[in-house]
């Protein structure tokens, strides 16, 4: 134990020490590339390439089960080995780093026998359950089996026999079934590496071999959802989603997420109009490969509690059902009764930009300007883009070498975001300091208080994290959308500007960053701020509001005692929550994946999600609900299909229909210059509002109706009270 | 016939003005299309050809056809009362089966809604209370189905099997959309016959 | 085909012969409708072929005269209809990328309904499984299809991915963050 503590501390130190001489994450100048010869083909590839990685630039896609694009290297399974002319014994490709002059064959007898065999042995212990796993059909090991593997067996079950697994419980959300598990460790690597939840590993050794948990624990981790995904055979299925539905029936459609600001990027499946699962699609830009949990499992609070039909309040005080026809009049007379300066609309946080610009134009041309959002920014901000956006992007946390988390517990509030900062924490030498609550973010950092009045220390530059931030080559503020409330929150804007300022104006960073970016937790904030909404509810309590729609709006930022005795409340949405309980008028709308609509997500990039099931009973997409009452109300829109309402959008502003980029900002020293600078330090506690697990599941209209989420909240409360339940002290290991 | 003419046929097929002395020059390369003729031109032929004009003998070949068959055994069988014999391997109506203790086998795989030609079968499944894989629903478009057997084939449970029914005819088109229900009914009417079909099949499947 | 049109002319410059040898059969040679060798005129190979024609260089234009798709496809649902071009993403569930070839169209989605009659989901649309097992080779392929329907389409450039150098002895660096102490 004393030799293992010397070690350790050795170790920590020559870390420490060369953490301080990396300093610099800059790219070395591109390697020459060498010449790799693959099924007769000359190919040239950078020289760190492995053999499968420079196969798959030419196409060649070689079979593997424990080897990810995104997880470390582990070499296990052997399936991936391919003959290499020159050597006896075939090479796993997936491990041997491409050498100069290499041929490779990856049909040859020898390959073909390797693959065989490894597949017969894989088989051997594998129960016959394809026809009750959820993974048949879209399952590696079927189809490798069938491409790959031989066709007669040498296995005598009733002689030889299979073993069997105990299935282990981890959670309300992933099932499993550890008969069918292969131990490709996949599982145990994303835990380990991308969740920072060590919690999976294996037992045993040889045919006795488990993967799990040892003890029985939740799988506590906001990530959770993904090793469905990576599973290759069906031991790790979707527990909510199970035995459902087969993958050869069911019709994907791309679509975008509005759980959180990330704006994901998700593929909805969906078979004869039911919506089936949601699951990732790949954009190296937005969110890798990952879903939150919140992304994949919620949907099945959009069959609980929605609106379907249009609903009037009527005499006694009560919402009765109606049809769209009386709805619509109701409303658009009382819009057109109420003076200008006594309407307002509240726009909720999965509005799409298109519902948004209708309810604005609409407005407009009933002359009210109180178009406000629900969650709180300040006012005076909004003019530049720079100040609401992330202008470097979400990616550039990977090449950052200094962070700055303000407010934010990036964990729970965008946890794609996190897995790519934890991603950039152990590839590299970035050093993380947190300014807000101290809670487990799966990487190391420096907490430098809950109080923003450390933000000065850092400007100033004293302390550690402060000498490495202000001279860090690629430094990022990240400051959660939370903490920028009221006035003390524009207050600590400005104050991050000035530091954001000081920085770039130093001449250390480089010069393309723009180091300061702010995470939005509500996927609709950004677009309505694009619009020209004003962020915040405060301005209702200033004068009495007779007329108030809400586009969603259902935290409760608004409720009847704000506003003037006899107002009129129109709620638009899709599910019956807080919104719909104090409304006059609901009118139905459509949930994310029931309508064509863009998103704009907390880096500024607008994405367009499509439609993938039709909107239940009379519901109709936003926008249009909102052109009919324009109609009806005598101030029609000029937009009559999704072309003419973008092109209004592109009207107001081009990025809204540049889907999939970011528009890069630039007035950054600008919007520092022109923000009110107080030389006294910001007072306020800025710790972020989610600090555990189970405070991540239910945070808007449809994870509240969602009996998935519930669960899965239930069994996080729960966990407190395992013993087994730890935090890792250091999670960078050594 | 061809080559009784002496033509070497290499200069034929081979497209060159190849002269040689053609023997004969028999167009053997043509067939004629055309009625056959009804007299060779020889004064028997002619005589048969008259005399079988005047005596319709053709006519009374065909009586005596007829006659032969009126001592023959009609094949027809008394249909309603009696029945024509059925092989063990017949497709006819559908059935789910269960397994002796009551349990359903059907799995809700989805194998044979995948295989099934004309996509006659629709399956939704989820999981039951007591947690196993089973259908909410099953059903089967028997006029859509084409009576493959498919189906049956493909079923890793032997759940769903075409039994040896044929005689459901209905009188309204939405009776033959047959749910699960009715596929359940059908199993457990005719399971002894399904099981004593099968017992006497497995061997060959 | 040169060679038997030539071998049937070289049968026919053969002098003319009686009818009555040409066809053994079982019928007399009376009986045979006649075909004599001697009422196939000779002709010159030209008058058949006609002669070489000088290659003219023209240019051809394709003038686009879409008058109306004839696909039997009703207007309201032929009309107006939006494409979207794109390439499929790969299934987040296999590793497989050999899905993600060749480009797909898909249409804007009319929407499905229940069936009250006995749940299954009933459609409007003729179109709704046009993006089922089309595939296309290139982009252009793709719009080319699009505009020979008359449908408007937009293009979405596939997010391709990027290969990064892994080694497999990073697992095990002696002073890197990254080392794996579990496996």
């Amino acid at each position: 134990a004393v030799m293992h503590r010397l070690g350790r501390s050795l170790v920590a130190r020559g870390m420490q020490a060369s953490r301080r001489g990396n300093a610099s994450n800059a790219p070395a100048a591109a390697p020459e590339k060498i010449e790799v010869f693959i099924d007769g083909k000359k190919v040239l590839v950078d020289p760190g390439l492995t053999i499968l990685q420079a196969c798959a630039l030419v196409g060649v896609d070689i079979p593997r089960f424990c080897y990810h694009d995104r997880l470390s290297i582990a070499g296990n399974c052997r399936m991936c080995l391919v003959e290499v002319e020159k050597s006896v014994k075939p090479v796993a490709s997936c491990a041997m780093p491409v050498m100069k002059g290499m041929k490779v064959k990856t049909n040859s007898e020898l390959t073909k026998k390797a693959r065989e065999g490894v597949m017969e042995f894989l088989l051997v212990n594998h129960p016959l359950d394809c026809p009750i796993c959820d993974q048949g059909g879209e399952c590696d090991l079927q189809d490798q089996s069938v491409a790959f593997g031989s066709d007669r067996s040498r296995h005598q079950c009733g002689a030889d026999g299979k073993r069997a697994v105990e299935d282990k419980n981890i959670g309300p959300l992933v099932k499993t079934v550890m008969t069918r598990c292969i131990q490709c460790t996949r599982c145990v690597r994303f835990a380990n590496e991308v969740c920072g939840v060590p919690d999976f590993g294996t037992t045993g050794r040889g045919n006795e071999m488990q993967i799990g948990t040892y003890v029985e624990k939740l799988f506590a981790t906001e990530l959770s959802g993904n090793v469905i995904d990576l599973c290759p055979v069906g031991a790790l299925t979707s527990k909510p989603y199970s035995f459902t539905a087969r993958p050869w029936e069911t019709r994907k459609t791309e679509s975008v997420d509005v759980m959180d600001a990330v704006g994901s990027n998700i593929i909805v499946s969906h078979r004869t109009g039911d919506l089936l699962r949601v699951i990732p699609k790949m954009n190296d830009e937005v969110n890798e490969e990952w879903i939150s949990d919140k992304t994949r499992f919620a949907i099945d609070g959009l069959k609980n509690q929605r609106l379907m039909q249009p609903m009037v309040k009527g005499e006694d005080g009560v919402l009765r059902t109606t049809n769209w026809e009386e709805a619509l009049f109701t409303v658009a007379s009382k819009l057109r009764q109420t003076p200008a300066d006594e309407k307002a609309a509240v726009v909720g946080g999965m509005a799409d930009t298109e519902s948004m610009v209708a309810l604005r134009d609409l407005f407009h041309r009933f002359n009210s300007e109180l178009l406000l959002t629900e969650e709180e920014f300040p006012v005076g901000a909004t003019d530049f883009r720079s100040n609401y956006t992330m202008p470097d992007g979400l990616a550039a946390v990977e090449s950052c070498d200094a962070l700055l988390l303000v407010g934010t517990n990036p964990r729970y509030e965008a946890p794609v975001l996190n897995a790519r900062i934890r991603k950039s924490y152990l590839y590299s030498d970035v050093e993380v300091g947190v300014i807000g609550g101290k809670t487990d973010l799966t990487y190391d950092y420096a907490h430098l208080g809950s109080n923003t009045k450390a933000l000065d220390d850092v400007t100033a530059g004293k302390g550690d994290f402060a000498q490495r931030f202000l001279s860090a080559k690629r430094p990022m503020i990240i400051v959660g959308a939370a903490a920028l409330k009221g006035d003390k929150g524009a207050a600590l804007l400005s104050k991050l500007q000035q530091l954001a300022d000081k920085i770039r104006t130093s001449g250390k960073a480089d010069k393309d960053v723009k180091v300061l970016n702010v995470l939005q937790r509500l996927a609709s904030q950004t677009g309505a701020l694009d619009l020209g909404y004003q962020p915040g509810t405060s301005a209702i309590r200033k004068r009495p509001v007779k007329f108030l729609y809400l586009l969603g709006a259902d935290e409760g930022a608004v409720n009847r005692q704000q506003l003037a005795p006899d107002a009129f409340v129109v709620y638009q949405g899709h599910q019956g929550d807080a919104g719909a309980s104090m409304a006059d008028v609901v009118l139905p709308g459509a949930a994310y994946t029931e309508k064509d609509a863009s998103y704009v997500n907390t880096e500024g990039r607008s994405q367009k999600g499509y439609l993938a099931v039709a909107p239940p009973g009379d519901a109709r997409a936003d926008w249009k609900i909102i052109r009919a009452l324009s109609e009806v109300a005598g101030k029609a829109l000029p937009y009559d299909d999704i072309k003419e309402i973008r092109g209004r959008l592109s009207e107001i502003a081009p990025h809204l229909v540049r889907f999939g980029d970011a528009e890069e900002t630039s007035f950054e020293s600008t919007a520092a210059a022109v923000s009110e600078k107080s030389s006294s330090p910001v007072d306020v506690d800025v710790t972020a509002s989610q600090s555990t697990l189970a405070d991540f599941y239910m945070t808007n209209a449809v994870t509240r109706a969602s009996a998935t989420m519930a669960e899965a909240r239930k069994a996080a409360l729960k966990e407190k009270d395992n013993e087994y339940t730890e935090t890792p002290k250091k999670h960078a290991h050594a | 016939m061809a080559l009784r003419s002496g033509i070497k046929l290499s200069g034929i097929f081979s497209g060159r003005a190849v002269v040689s002395t053609p023997v004969a020059s028999s167009r053997s390369n043509y067939k004629y299309v055309g009625m056959p003729a009804e007299k060779d031109g020889t004064l028997k032929g002619d005589l048969d050809y008259g005399l079988n004009n005047v005596f319709f003998t053709e006519l009374f070949r065909g009586f005596g056809v007829m006659l032969g068959h009126v001592f023959m055994e009609p094949a027809t069988i008394n249909y309603p009362f009696e029945k024509g014999p059925l092989s063990s391997r017949f497709r006819g109506e559908h059935a789910l089966r269960r397994y002796p203790s009551g349990e359903e086998r059907c799995i809700a795989c989805k194998l044979c809604e995948a295989i099934c030609p004309a996509q006659a079968i629709t399956i939704e499944a989820e999981v039951r209370p007591d947690g196993s894989r089973r259908t909410t629903t099953y059903d089967i478009d028997m006029t859509k189905c084409i009576y493959c057997g498919l189906c049956q084939e493909a079923c890793p449970v032997d759940a769903i099997v075409e039994g040896p029914n044929f005689e459901y005819s209905t009188e309204t088109h939405e009776e033959l959309l047959y749910n699960k229900e009715k596929l359940l009914l059908n199993g457990d009417r005719w399971e002894p016959e399904l099981a004593a079909n099968l017992q006497s099949e497995y061997l060959y499947r | 085909m040169p060679r038997s049109i030539a071998g049937l002319f070289y049968f026919l410059q053969r002098a003319p012969r009686a009818a009555h040898t040409a066809c053994r059969g079982q019928t007399r040679a009376s009986s045979v409708p006649v075909v004599s060798g001697g009422d196939a005129k000779r002709k010159p190979i030209e008058e058949v072929m006609g002669t070489a024609q000088p290659k003219i260089e023209t240019i051809t234009t394709v003038e686009d005269t879409n008058k109306g798709v004839i696909s039997g496809v009703p207007e309201e649902h032929q009309q107006g209809r939006t494409a979207r071009i794109f390439k499929p993403a790969r299934e987040a569930t296999q590793q497989g990328w050999n899905n993600t070839r060749g480009w797909r169209i898909e249409l804007d989605n009319r929407g499905r309904w229940e069936n009250a009659l006995i749940g299954w989901a009933s459609s409007g649309d003729p179109l709704s499984n046009v993006s089922m097992h089309m595939k296309f080779g290139t982009k252009e392929d793709a719009i080319s299809f699009c505009q020979k329907n008359n449908w408007n389409f937009e293009v979405e450039e596939p997010k391709e991915r990027s290969i990064k150098p892994k080694s497999y002895g990073s697992i095990y660096s002696w002073n890197k963050r990254f080392r794996v102490s579990t496996k």
